[in-house]
């Protein structure tokens, strides 16, 4: 069936060689001008959330409560920052949030480059196993492990502390995995130079691998900070103190507390959180986007 | 002090490439450094990631309120078996998995197809579209609340009054969203053919809006593996743009697509934020998923052990489905190969 389109295209495209190209370029532009438009429609709807909430929060209370509401808000004042940074810590929560993602990302990066090296670069009995092992860890629904580590948490007297948040997150299998397949990318040569230098394992793994996989880990890091600064149930579930409640419980938080009635003030705690991660979005879109589609491809 | 010990005794070039080989083999062999390397994520996921899973089995044995009380084999599991609760989450919860996943994998393949052929400000529509991905979910799903705010103030309202329908209580709303259709026509559905709540499907479109950003980076990833001379060859046949791509692509990115829809299920299987940051489960429970209940058993109503058999069934629920899919995709290309 094949052969006999084939045949069949040959001939009729070297009839029809000149107008079709004529032709198609028509279309083409015109294909894409319709692509632009959908597209466009697209991109507004991605955006509109965002300018809603900005909007919203630099509206007064009953400007806000307008109906129908006015699209452009009729003066921009700050007062309902001011406001949210009044009624709820939110200083804190920023602080609380920075240190325990920064604390994650690095204990997460140090934890995956050792595993990751020692299982792209070693032999050792059980390397396959414990390999696949981590591996099903992908697989298992969060809320299956949340019960028994919030009774784990609380029996090791971490309940309440940065380092509940902290500690089960410091290794991932995630990480691990990418780290590994950038190391086995890796030429070989490369690895043998350095051991003929005299290097020991050690030190290949600090001034040969490390440097190398830095793309790799770049985009760890990356996912490693996002999700800690988006992570909501966990932080929800193992404190209860402003002093260590990261922005995201801090917002929810906010929401029940003086927002639910107030908009323009529960949309400015709202910003406060999300134009930060936005804003180094767009200064690291590449590395997240790559990392992503080249996540996709190996799944 | 490492960088002393980078040479000491440096190798004549090109001599005994042998010797060096076993010399690299037993350095960077050395068992125990590699069972060292790999101990603290060991230790870690181990502990907080593996352990848990046959703690919750465990725990799931119990009567469990704050503490541990006294074990009741399988008495949590039957109970939620029996539970009209239980159903009723697994039933809004399947409603967002039908109404989310094929939805998500068809726009996102559309709009991946848009941007994978060379038309210009690609990049930008990329970069645009996965940014919803990447924000905070719990923050974004307050913002889409207060979007679907229930009177004329509230902005999908005043934006879909522009296309003349009226004024919904998106997040309030008790009647089905089929049912909700039908009244236009003043058709009144019977009970089960009401559909999805309404709230349950502005959670959907919230879910959509977070997710096709994502779907689409996948769908883009795989198109890349597609050669391109498949694609021309089909041109030079004289295949349409529709037949290219049902024909010819979507054929080759059965994997993609595969990996997309297991992905998708387990994540639409896990909703919880906007059901917490929008609904809260509400109205009248309507909008209570399986996360959700298993969250509300366990943390609201401290029933520690009930709550952890729900999540060891919501995983087995999982796994199985997991497994058909998988099976599902292998057959196809088993077939596709045979034909």
């Amino acid at each position: 069936m094949a052969i006999r389109t084939a045949s069949r295209g040959v001939l009729s495209s070297a009839q029809r060689a000149q107008p079709r190209a004529v032709r198609t370029a028509q279309a083409r532009a015109r294909r894409n001008l319709v692509s632009h438009i959908v597209l466009l429609i697209f991109v507004i709807g991605a955006l509109i959330p965002f300018y809603w909430m900005v909007a919203t929060s630099v509206k007064t209370l009953s400007e806000s409560l307008q109906s129908p509401p006015t699209w452009i808000p009729q003066h921009a004042n700050f007062k309902n920052y001011t406001n949210a940074f009044h009624s709820a810590p939110f200083g804190r929560y920023l602080f609380n949030t920075l240190f325990i993602a920064g604390i994650t990302v690095i204990c997460n990066l140090l934890t995956s480059v050792l595993a990751a090296y020692s299982f792209a670069m070693n032999d050792f009995p059980g390397k396959r196993v414990i390999f696949a092992i981590l591996l099903t860890t992908l697989m298992i629904p969060f809320e299956v492990t949340l019960i028994p580590n919030f009774i784990l948490i609380k029996n090791l007297h971490l309940y309440n502390t940065y380092w509940a948040q902290i500690v089960p997150w410091a290794a991932g299998t995630f990480g691990i995995f990418l780290v590994r397949q950038f190391f086995l990318s890796i030429p070989k040569e490369i690895f043998e130079a350095a051991v003929i230098d005299g290097a020991s394992a050690w030190g290949i793994l600090w001034k040969v691998a490390v440097p190398l996989a830095r793309p790799a880990l770049v985009t760890l890091a990356l996912f490693s900070f996002i999700g800690s600064w988006n992570s909501f149930v966990w932080p929800l579930i193992v404190t209860t103190s402003d002093s260590v409640r990261p922005i995201q419980v801090g917002l929810s938080q906010l929401k029940s507390d003086a927002g639910n009635n107030n908009f323009p003030i529960l949309m400015a705690g709202t910003a406060l959180t999300i134009v930060p991660i936005s804003i180094l979005y767009f200064f690291v879109q590449r590395q997240l986007i790559e990392g992503v589609a080249s996540s996709g491809v190996k799944g | 002090m490492r960088e002393q010990r980078l040479k000491p005794a440096l190798a004549v070039p090109g001599v005994a490439t042998s010797g060096m080989r076993a010399r690299l083999g037993a350095r960077l062999r050395s068992l125990g450094f590699s069972y060292l390397l790999i101990l603290p994520a060991v230790i870690i996921l181990g502990f907080f990631h593996i352990f848990p899973i046959f703690y919750a089995f465990y725990i799931s044995l119990h009567k469990w309120k704050i503490k541990k009380q006294s074990y009741v084999g399988l008495d949590n599991y039957t109970r939620a078996l029996h539970s009209t609760e239980f159903w009723d989450a697994i039933r809004t919860t399947l409603w967002y998995v039908v109404g989310t996943v094929p939805i998500g994998l068809a726009l996102s393949l559309f709009l991946a197809i848009l941007i994978f052929r060379p038309i210009a400000g690609r990049t930008f529509y990329r970069i645009v579209l996965f940014l919803p991905y990447i924000t905070p979910p719990l923050a974004m799903a307050i913002v889409w609340g207060w979007m679907y705010k229930q009177d004329g103030a509230g902005f999908i309202n005043a934006f879909l009054g522009n296309f003349g329908i009226g004024n919904h209580r998106w997040l309030l709303e008790t009647r089905g969203f089929f049912d909700l259709i039908a009244s236009n026509f003043g058709i009144h559905l019977p009970q089960f053919l009401q559909g999805p709540p309404l709230p349950l499907v502005a959670i959907m479109a919230y879910s959509l809006w977070t997710a096709v950003g994502f779907d689409t980076i996948i769908f883009l990833a795989g198109l890349s593996n597609v050669p391109k001379d498949v694609i021309e060859a089909a041109q030079i046949d004289g295949a349409n743009q529709w037949q290219i791509a049902t024909r010819v692509i979507a054929p080759l990115l059965r994997p993609t697509i595969l990996f997309l829809s297991i992905i998708s299920v387990l994540r639409a299987f896990q909703v919880f934020n906007p059901i917490y940051a929008m609904t809260g489960g509400g109205p009248a429970q309507k909008t209570e998923t399986i996360t959700f209940f298993i969250f509300d058993q366990f943390f609201q109503q401290v029933n520690v052990g009930y709550g952890a058999a729900i999540a060891l069934l919501l995983f087995v629920i999982l796994f199985f489905i997991t497994l058909v899919q998988l099976r599902i995709g292998e057959e196809r290309r088993v077939g596709r190969a045979g034909g």
